[in-house]
């Protein structure tokens, strides 16, 4: 029993670390999928780093929440991309944790995006795009294929 | 062989006889044999070969890390984390000194694990799960490895989890945060340990407050109100309960600055509150009835001295009551170190708070001195007194 109890803390943490990259996955296979529009301050240089820095138009305006933390969910619009459907103080189940200041919307998970290797040359030169977006239900998001807008 | 020689040498002298020096050389024999095995270090170049291929690998790693999948990066981790704990159960019996430090190089690797994760995948919305996480593993390490090393690294990532914690946790991550506190509380009897999870205890109770958005500056008090239950469940006298009387100087402390800053938004606290509270603080003396923590139901003067708000009211109550703190500690023949750290902080705040604008700086350090020559001039001839009608 004690041999089998010394062992209990390093498969404890290994189940820990597991459980969150199934979590990562499982984004994507029962999240749902929103499309955003997303632009940069200035067009993709891969010198500069694997990462592109995205702001999105649907972010912006006043929300009717204190500002600080706040949780965001939402829901397709009639043009096919995201709209804000709930925005609210407290977490709520499927909210995802977003920043609320200077009448902007801030969700860091979204703010900016690591482009694959055999993305770079679709992306490169480029500055507004449209996103695919994951949302959990636990409030995990995962951005995927990220394409220019012609 | 020169101990075959030796003992031939000395049974040609008679000093040996036969069985005798067969049995020798046996015996020497399988020393020898045993001291080789048991010698056996691998040759300097070997060391050498091993470090310098350690440290190409590392750095062939590094140079790499773009470029390796992500679950391979989580992997590599993982094994260097489960690996220490091998090793760990591997060195226990026979270097038992090495086995606290590769558990702890075990649990950094866990929380190195971690930070791979949430950086390759992006996860800073699930920062503060992870900080309660870390610090119920802590928890787990101190309660299963018993070294109070584990204690420390525990009250470290309470001290994180509850920093994190002030924005953006909900209801179920409140309650998960207090069940593990609990068991840590429950399970380590040590004073060291009830200690920092009783000040995460309050850190719980403080960032509940926030979550219900309490309105009004009393919710520090009602949580030392409310921590007062563990007194009734933990009877026995022990050192963490210093922990009130600490948590009670620094909020009179607290207190005392809040009301005389007048930038801040100040709304007076409502008169049933102030009532409620002040019954509350007394009623928690008068059910456990312990004389040393008498001193913290004292703070039940802090609601109604809000209600005046230039503070002299307040600090003229700390004032006489950090004072009366020292005189008793003195006369009970207690220890007198902490009762007069707690007056000479609460002179500093008072000066500071009124007389630091009207005061030139020389004269602020002489009224100082004088008082503090003069409580330890009091103090001094109190004892020598004293030795005198004991001797």
């Amino acid at each position: 029993m004690k041999r089998l109890s010394t062992w209990v803390i390093p498969a404890v943490q290994v189940m820990i670390a597991v459980l969150f990259v199934i979590l990562v996955f499982a984004i994507s296979w029962v999240g749902e999928t929103y499309t955003f529009k997303g632009t940069s301050y200035e067009p993709y240089d891969p010198y500069f780093g694997d990462s592109i820095y995205l702001e999105y138009d649907e972010f912006e305006g006043r929300q009717n929440v204190e500002t600080g933390t706040v949780y965001v969910s939402f829901e397709q619009g009639e043009d096919g991309f995201a709209v804000i459907d709930r925005v609210e103080s407290k977490p709520f189940f499927g909210g995802v944790r977003a920043n609320y200041y200077d009448r902007n919307l801030y969700i860091e998970e979204m703010g900016s995006y690591r482009v694959p290797q055999d993305e770079v040359d679709r992306v490169e030169g480029e500055k507004s795009f449209t996103v695919q977006v994951d949302v959990a239900p636990w409030g995990m998001l995962r951005l995927h294929d990220l394409k220019p807008i012609e | 062989m020169s101990i075959d020689k030796k003992v031939r040498e000395w049974q040609e002298a008679g000093l040996l006889d036969e069985a005798t020096g067969k049995r020798l050389v046996d015996y020497e024999h399988t020393q020898r044999a045993a001291s080789e095995r048991h010698d056996h270090k691998p040759p300097v170049l070997v060391i050498v070969g091993s470090i310098l291929l350690a440290l190409s690998l590392f750095s062939f790693v590094a140079a790499n890390w773009q470029a390796i999948p992500d679950l391979l990066k989580i992997g590599l981790f993982l094994i260097f984390m489960v690996g220490f704990y091998v090793f760990a159960e591997r060195v226990r019996l026979k270097t038992p000194r090495y086995v606290t430090l590769l558990r702890v190089l075990g649990f950094v690797f866990f929380v190195a694990t971690m930070a791979v994760i949430f950086t390759t995948y992006n996860l800073s919305g699930q920062l503060t799960f992870l900080f309660w996480i870390l610090f119920t593993m802590a928890v787990l390490h101190r309660i299963m490895y018993e070294h109070v090393i584990f204690s420390i690294i525990s009250a470290i990532t309470a001290f994180m989890a509850v920093t994190n914690s002030f924005e953006g946790i909900g209801l179920t991550l409140i309650g998960f945060a207090l069940v593990v506190t609990w068991v840590w509380f429950h399970f380590v009897e040590e004073s060291l340990d009830r200690t920092f999870a009783w000040l995460t205890f309050y850190g719980i109770l403080n960032i509940f407050g926030q979550y219900v958005d309490y309105e009004g500056r009393l919710w520090p008090l009602w949580s030392l109100v409310i921590l007062h239950a563990l007194l009734l469940i933990y009877r026995k006298r022990a050192a963490w309960q210093a922990a009130y009387l600490f948590v009670a100087a620094v909020l009179s402390i607290g207190y005392l600055v809040n009301v005389t800053e007048s930038w801040l938004s100040q709304r007076p606290p409502s008169i049933l509150e102030a009532t409620l509270l002040s019954i509350a603080l007394v009623a928690v003396y008068l059910i456990h009835r312990r004389n040393d923590l008498l001193w913290v139901s004292l703070l039940a003067v802090i609601p109604f001295a809000l209600f005046e708000d230039s503070g002299v009211l307040l600090a003229v109550l700390i004032e006489v009551i950090a004072l009366a703190y020292l005189v008793r500690q003195d006369m009970m023949r207690q220890p007198t170190i902490f009762a007069f750290i707690y007056f000479l902080v609460v002179q500093m705040t008072i000066y500071f708070i009124y007389v630091w604008d009207r005061l030139d700086i020389s004269l602020f350090f002489l009224i100082g001195a004088l008082i503090v020559f003069a409580l330890s001039l009091g103090l001094w001839w109190r004892n020598r007194t004293r030795r005198d009608v004991t001797t």
